[in-house]
């Protein structure tokens, strides 16, 4: 079994941009403890603005900001919908991300997919942000969120509007996932409506592989390990479909990625504070 | 000044009228079901009055959202696990008590003055800043809520049986750090409990609930 480098580089970039994503799926399944299923459309959306405006000419920093911009403004329906309406957190994400493939066909021109030339120094946007972000959590308003996540009548009980902490943390999970779909796009010059399939699975095998991995305890460090495990994640794969002993093929990526989210989950359970 | 002028609560709490004067300590004994802890939600802000009306130093808090009222009332609750969050640590707990009213620089004068409020416990907390709640036992965590919903400058305490899910050396610790935080802190405060043993614990006015309401206890 033997992997080119050049494939192993290209497992470490496409894990870099789902470091995003499963930045964002941190945020929300771990930070303010939210099942959020609104990443499915989120990360599509984000594909989908930076496919558009990279076609029509924008440049693609611009792009990525649009489509973080727009994967908040999802997060904030999602936010709403379960604070203010009191849909529950997985019927309301399950709402938005079902809305979002109408809204995005819509912006990719009602095409399935869209091309365009591909565009890859974005990728590192992502190191920068991951180290805002962990910042952000070791600030006050970031113990703030984390209690939100912990015990919602502690936070309330000191003094934290839990309903507004809840939207923003949605709103920038959704922004990060939209950015990796930004980013995915510009990388590969391409979009599909049904690219998000799995974003959740990806981003959460990333989260847990990144906390049993690292020995990270806590949340600013965790962000860290999120992009890590995500690099890691994409080389376990690589790894696996070069594995020519078991005969396994590209269509067996879903099965392969079962099995490595359940070997890592079994693996000795280290203490995982937030 | 807590004046509470007749409060309706479900069938729960029928006209209830109570005043509390500034630094005053209040001792309202009762059996389970009497309305104590309906009380403790409603001025708390967690249950909803039908009717009557709650003013805090004048200003009427009857409607306001209890994570409002929660920068002008500091509660500590039964459960030894829900005044804290184990999964932070003893500092980063402080931190949050601290930012109760609006964000504020945690310089390390703020971190001094965060040891010499647990010092006051004599658990040598102070020293443990670094180290999760959850390493805590149940007397410690509702010792270090204790001095959480002092930390700042709230102007009620309000303590729900604080000692009920305690045992009984746990709990004479805890009411010993009680009587010493009100002292010195001079604050007006709350103290509800089903346990008549308490009575004897502070100097304060005694007030007994009977079918949700008040009544001199002699």
């Amino acid at each position: 079994m033997i992997i080119p480098l050049q494939e192993l580089i290209t497992s470490a970039e496409i894990g870099l941009i789902f470091g995003s994503v499963a930045i964002g799926i941190y945020l929300t399944f771990r930070a303010i403890n939210f099942a959020d299923l609104t990443c499915d459309g989120s990360f599509v959306l984000g594909a989908a603005v930076a496919a558009v405006l990279a076609r029509n000419g924008f440049d693609p920093y611009l792009a990525l900001f649009c489509s973080a911009l727009l994967g908040s403004f999802a997060g904030l329906i999602t936010g709403v919908l379960n604070v203010k309406f009191g849909i529950s957190d997985l019927l309301s994400g399950i709402i938005v991300a079902f809305v979002l493939y109408s809204v995005n066909l819509r912006i990719m021109g009602s095409a399935p997919n869209v091309t365009f030339e591909e565009y890859r120094n974005t990728l590192f946007v992502v190191a920068p942000l991951a180290l805002g972000l962990a910042f952000l959590l070791a600030s006050g308003f970031g113990l703030k969120l984390r209690a939100v996540g912990y015990s919602q009548q502690f936070a309330i009980t000191f003094g934290t509007n839990v309903g507004l902490m809840t939207i923003v943390g949605l709103m920038l999970s959704n922004a990060m996932i939209s950015l990796g779909g930004g980013l995915f796009s510009q990388y590969q010059g391409f979009c599909d409506v049904s690219q998000g399939v799995g974003t959740l699975v990806a981003g959460l095998a990333s989260v847990i592989i990144g906390e049993k991995v690292l020995p990270f305890k806590k949340a600013p460090y965790l962000i860290i390990s999120c992009v890590i495990g995500s690099i890691l994640y994409r080389i376990f794969i690589s790894i696996a479909l070069h594995s020519s002993l078991l005969g396994i093929k590209t269509q067996d990526l879903n099965l392969i990625t079962g099995l490595i989210i359940v070997l890592v989950m079994l693996t000795r359970r280290k203490a995982r504070y937030a | 000044m807590l004046s509470i002028s007749n409060l309706c609560v479900r069938d729960v709490l029928k006209n209830l009228n109570l005043i509390v004067q500034p630094n005053e300590f209040v001792l309202i004994v009762g059996a389970n079901g009497s309305g104590k802890t309906t009380l403790f939600g409603s001025i708390s802000g967690m249950i909803k009055p039908k009717a009557g009306q709650i003013l805090l130093n004048g200003a009427n808090i009857t409607n306001m959202p209890q994570y409002k009222r929660a920068c002008l009332i500091s509660s500590v609750s039964q459960d030894p696990r829900s005044g804290t969050i184990g999964r932070m640590t003893i500092l980063e707990n402080m931190c949050i008590a601290y930012m109760r009213s609006g964000y504020k620089k945690i310089s390390s004068n703020v971190v001094e003055y965060f040891k010499t409020k647990l010092s006051v416990l004599e658990m040598g907390l102070e020293f443990r800043l670094s180290e999760y709640v959850d390493a805590l036992s149940g007397g410690q965590r509702q010792a270090l809520s204790l001095v959480m919903s002092v930390i700042d400058d709230c102007k009620l305490l309000l303590l729900d049986e604080i000692t009920s899910a305690l045992d009984p050396k746990a709990s004479s610790m805890v009411m010993k750090i009680t009587d010493k935080l009100v002292r010195n802190e001079g604050k007006t405060c709350l103290f509800i409990t089903h346990d008549t043993k308490h009575m004897n614990c502070f100097n304060g006015r005694v007030l007994e609930m009977k079918d949700g309401r008040l009544k001199q206890k002699n």
